[in-house]
């Protein structure tokens, strides 16, 4: 018996049974965070008790493995010791061992192999916990992220170094000798129970796999890169940008409207401009889904701008009188300070001045950390956003906080709350990816918070304990097409406790409904015949096929919906991402081609019949030059109006002839 | 930021200046066969989208390919800060190898530099330096600003470009803002040929002007800086025994008209800087004599530029008969230079915002109300949301792009400038005469 034959989960509860087998009374057996293993026992009395097999490294392995009884008597713990050892001689599991005792460093890279202990225990799609089933990992730099899904659930995790800058933010740090576990993403609802607790597998799997004296290092340096010249780019120039960690955080800051919150950036100048100064300029990643503003409203940012001198003397007493000045403008003034990477190198101690001269929950610190991708800083500024602004209020009733679907000002914001209010259900307050000081004031009004079920808004409330204030939070699918604004409008009548919608609010829902179909048969019909190409190589673009990483947006079920077939290509090495295998399961108005090599792709793509590209890429002379019109997740629009704008700009797009005209004297 | 003696320090507001990087940026952008490497995470390349993609059309620095032409090491993590010396040297020998005979600019982050990385040193380990034109560059630097950056570019190009030994040319004109790869600026270089050849000047050397820079060392017979050469550029030209004269920037009609004289008075062509002047006269002043006197004089504007387009834009409303009751320069120039961000002064044409903040131009507008903003778009959110015009014109332009040759310099920059504020007026009164009758 190995690992891979078997789940690890199966195998201790196989070890259970075999134990309780021979008289243990072993009821459950489960890993210990620190490589150990707990034992759970009952006596002939009935009583119970908790037995602990020590996480025994190198120097003591001579002797055997040595067992902590707790309550549990002597006699007891040496019968479930023989049988143990019995159990474990002839059923061998390798994470009964200890190994990578002597490893000293462990070197994680972006884009780079995992060191081979961890490639034999870990592996996608089969390494599994429970009904967590491994789906995802990826080493970066100095840090390995792993993604555990069962069904819509997913856990996170990221293993770093203990004293990696990245877990300053982090609110649940699980150590594992000088490494750490840290969630980084987590859906499960609390409270969580074993079976559902991947990180405790994985810090045993750690514990047991390196010694302790093991650290982990990056190292970027040497990292391909994906957007300048990796591989990825030769294969395939479809690749979406990578994401620039803080910019989603500065729209927030810069995008909200009152008046007690101020941005302090803290720097130089080049890097506090990293964010468009213009309303409404998208970025140039998967903020631009949303409408956000990124220029700084008067009197909202401070701008501390770093001169020669802050540079060589620090600038913390300069900072500590601008504070206070802020502190004396306005006592309840919240400070989100923004360090920016020198102001960290030559060690100035922001928390310890904020701390200083305002109250804990009154300032965050959001470190725009260079290998910032994963919303670390979202995640640390929103549930502090939360935390800093709502106050008691009473609750009142059929309101709700919508998160995730943009601010008041999105197109479709009007739309959704018409709908909602033909529910009789109003809309208390929106939060992400702007927000304003005055709802989230009455935040807890709502009884109940509707969040978008997608990664970004996953991530930024990751640390939001959702069990904590008065509004009860729950996951929908955003409202993307007709069906689906139909399915959350009801999901959200159902989750505020209505049951399901009738009588005369769902006849002015159907109503509604019916019109949009009227609306979208002749573009539905236009369409005919049209597709779109949807490119998926390798990781990199399967976030295509999984609607958590495009904003919830089922692009198949969706694409059908609004008239369009189509076209997937994928590499022939690499296994259709499980997404996408999930999602095509007995669909016939999808077409699979494989490539294996670039020009392979692009003689494909050329052959193809779709007029239409789903890409990320701006100014996408690759797809131009084979005759594609790029289309973006941002053509997609919420709501029921949104869809037949959304099938409106496909059509168009379909109808487009401009490449056919004039293609052989585009620039390449 | 300095206390005052009560204890008490002004609160900053947010300067929308660009940094010295985004100055580097801008010389990179202006010359197609160069490379800029960069010690440094990504963020460098995130913040050149704006040059490279928001503010230029043309721009071929962003590549959909994934070859773009400004490199970073991409540090993943605080622990590689120190350490880019290897991925330094490996994206040399890549940049080498794939753009082989470009202008390679090697420049890093404050964090690389407070750090001590050897940019110089590394670039002259690097392999593969014999294959690109390797030029390094001072900085960043923390007290100077985008025109700083441009002039340590244009400073870089010119100890190669300028040379006793060089291919002799009629003149180098030093310091032309390339500002993006649309037919403003090209217009602009054009319009700068075509007034130079006027004076007899044949095939002027223009730096920078878009386009391949060829490595060709070159030996002005004369040199003239316009103002945008800083002190790095002009310390090249004079260590190359190229001296120049310094002249101010042909925005305007008198503006255009003074440079052409003093070019002439250089060169030793009055007569025909006084004959071009004529002729363009007799062709621009019928065009434009009803707007002056009919459409703009009496009009309030306010202008946002950098000292040297902002001072002749100033100079122009003023001969067109508008009033310019805010300047807010987006730059140190020289004249500025040493007063600190949000001072302003008194000037006769009004009141002068040095490294203004979003703040003093909101309040700016609601104490001050103008007819429209004119300058670069830094502020453009600002003014729309107040419903005051704003007219486009140098860096950046996010938010207006260029199709067709519409120069601002020259006398035929002055003819479109001219047309703007008269189509953003006549658009303005519109709206205003609708909403009050």
């Amino acid at each position: 018996m190995t690992a891979r034959s078997g789940s690890f989960w199966d195998y201790l509860g196989r070890l259970a049974a075999g134990l309780a087998a021979e008289g243990c009374g072993c009821g459950a057996v489960l890993p210990d965070v620190d490589g150990g293993l707990l034992f759970a026992l009952r006596d002939a009395a009935g009583r119970r008790h908790v037995a602990r097999l020590r996480p025994s490294g190198g120097e003591n392995r001579e002797r055997g493995p040595s067992f902590e009884r707790g309550t549990a008597p002597p006699a007891m713990i040496r019968r479930l010791r023989r049988a143990f050892l019995r159990f474990a001689a002839r059923n061998p599991h390798p994470l009964l061992d200890h190994r990578g005792q002597d490893i000293g460093e462990i070197l994680l890279r972006r884009g780079g192999e995992l060191p081979e202990i961890w490639r034999e225990e870990l592996v996608p799609g089969t390494t599994r916990w429970s009904s967590f089933v491994l789906e995802e990992l990826v080493p970066q730099s100095g840090a390995l992220y792993a993604t555990f899904r069962d069904g819509e659930r997913r856990v996170r995790l990221r293993l770093t170094d203990r004293e990696d800058p990245r877990l300053a933010g982090a609110e649940r740090v699980l150590p594992v000798g000088n490494l750490a576990l840290s969630l980084v993403e987590d859906d499960r609802t609390p409270p969580v129970r074993p079976a559902d607790q991947v990180e405790r597998f994985l810090a045993y799997l750690v514990a047991r796999t390196t010694g302790p004296r093991t650290r982990i290092r990056g190292d970027g340096a040497t990292s391909p890169s994906v957007t300048s010249y990796g591989g990825e780019v030769e294969l395939n120039p479809f690749l979406p940008e990578g994401r620039q960690g803080a910019s989603g955080m500065a729209a927030a800051l810069s995008s909200r409207r009152g008046s007690r919150l101020k941005v302090v950036v803290f720097g130089d100048a080049s890097c506090r401009q990293t964010f468009p100064p213009l309303r409404r300029l998208p970025l140039f990643d998967s903020w631009s889904c949303f409408p956000v503003g990124t220029a700084p409203e008067p009197g909202g940012w401070v701008a501390y701008d770093f001169s020669e001198r802050d540079v060589i003397g620090g600038a913390e007493r300069r900072l500590e009188r601008l504070l206070r000045a802020l502190r004396r403008r306005d006592p309840a003034v919240r400070i989100a300070l923004v360090q920016t990477c020198v102001s960290r190198l030559i060690g100035d101690d922001v928390r310890g001045v904020l701390r200083k001269v305002l109250d804990d929950d009154a300032f965050v610190v959001l470190d725009p950390d260079f290998q910032a991708k994963d919303w670390a800083v979202d995640a640390l500024v929103w549930p502090w956003v939360l935390r800093a602004f709502r106050r008691p209020v009473r609750q009142r009733r059929n309101l709700v906080n919508l998160v995730g679907l943009g601010g008041r000002g999105a197109p479709w914001a009007a739309e959704l709350a018409g709908l909602l209010r033909d529910c009789g259900i109003g809309v208390n307050a929106r939060l992400f990816p702007s927000f304003r000081e005055e709802e989230l004031e009455r935040f807890d009004a709502a009884p109940l918070t509707v969040a978008s079920r997608c990664s970004i808004v996953r991530s930024a409330f990751a640390g939001v304990d959702r069990t904590a204030g008065p509004s009860r939070w729950v996951t929908l699918d955003p409202p993307f097409g007709i069906e689906g604004t139909r399915r959350w409008v009801e999901g959200v009548v159902r989750e505020i406790g209505g049951g399901p919608l009738r009588g005369a609010a769902r006849d002015r829902l159907e109503r509604a409904c019916r019109a949009r179909r009227r609306d979208l048969a002749p573009i539905r019909a236009a369409l005919r015949g049209a597709s779109i190409a949807l490119v998926a190589q390798s990781r990199f673009s399967a976030w295509i096929f999984d609607p958590a990483e495009i904003f919830g947006i089922r692009i198949l079920d969706l694409l059908t919906e609004l008239g369009l077939e189509v076209e997937i290509f994928l590499h022939r090495d690499v296994p259709p991402p499980r997404e996408l295998v999930r999602a095509v399961e007995g669909r016939g108005d999808v077409t699979f081609r494989t490539f294996d090599e670039a020009g392979a792709l692009r003689e494909a793509l050329a052959a193809s019949r779709s007029r239409l590209l789903l890409t990320s890429i701006r100014r996408n002379t690759p797809a131009l030059a084979l005759g594609k019109i790029p289309v973006f997740v941002q053509t997609f629009e919420p709501g029921l109006d949104g869809a037949v704008r959304s099938a409106r700009r496909l059509a168009a797009g379909a109808r487009f002839r401009f490449l056919e005209r004039y293609g052989r004297y585009m620039r390449r | 930021m300095r206390a005052r003696k009560t204890g008490r320090v002004a609160v900053p507001g947010v300067t929308l200046v660009p940094a010295y990087e985004t100055g580097v940026f801008l010389g990179v952008n202006a010359i197609e066969n160069s490379v800029l490497l960069m010690n440094s995470p990504r963020c460098p390349f995130v913040r050149g989208l704006k040059v490279f993609v928001h503010n230029d059309l043309g721009s071929t620095v962003y590549r959909a390919t994934g070859r773009h032409r400004v490199i970073t090491t991409e540090w993943a993590g605080y622990e590689d800060v120190g350490g880019g010396e290897a991925a330094f040297l490996r994206r040399l020998r890549e940049a080498a190898g794939r753009h082989p005979g470009h202008w390679l600019f090697a420049f890093q982050n404050i964090s690389s530099l407070v750090t001590g990385f050897d940019l110089r040193g590394a670039l002259r380990a690097g392999g593969g330096a014999g294959r690109v034109v390797p030029v390094p560059l001072d900085g960043p630097r923390l007290d100077e600003d985008w025109l700083g950056g441009y002039d340590a570019v244009l400073g870089g190009v010119l100890r190669r470009v300028v040379s006793r030994r060089g291919r002799p040319v009629d003149l180098l004109l030093a310091g032309n803002l390339f500002c993006r790869n649309e037919d403003d600026e090209r217009a602009n270089v054009d319009e700068l040929r075509r007034l130079l050849e006027a004076l007899g000047v044949r095939r002027p050397a223009i730096l920078l002007s878009g386009g391949r820079l060829p490595v060709e060392p070159l030996r002005p017979r004369a040199t003239i800086a316009l103002p945008y050469t800083g002190a790095r550029a002009e310390e090249a030209l004079r260590r190359a025994g190229a001296a120049p004269v310094r002249v101010g920037l042909p925005v305007g009609i008198e503006g255009t008209a003074e440079w052409l004289r003093a070019i002439g008075r250089t060169l030793g062509r009055e007569p025909a800087a006084e004959a071009c002047i004529e002729r363009e006269l007799r062709e621009l002043v019928p065009a434009v004599q009803w707007i002056a006197a009919e459409h703009l004089l009496g009009r309030r504007a306010a202008v946002v530029a950098d000292p040297h387009l902002g001072r002749a834009l100033v100079r122009f409303l003023d001969e067109m008969g508008l009033s310019v009751p805010g300047w807010f320069v987006t730059g140190r120039g020289p004249e500025p230079a040493g007063r600190r961000r949000g001072s302003r002064r008194r000037e006769p044409a009004g009141r002068v915002f040095v490294e203004p903040t979003v703040e003093q131009f909101a309040s700016f507008l609601e104490d001050d109300p103008v007819d429209l903003v004119i300058g670069g778009s830094s502020f453009k959110y600002l003014a729309l949301d107040r419903g005051v015009p704003y007219v486009e014109i140098g860096f950046p332009s996010y938010l207006t792009h260029v199709l067709h040759p519409r120069p601002y310099l020259g006398f035929a920059g002055a003819r479109c400038i001219v047309e703007s504020l008269l189509n953003a007026l006549l658009e303005r009164d519109q709206r205003r005469n609708a909403t009050e009758p």
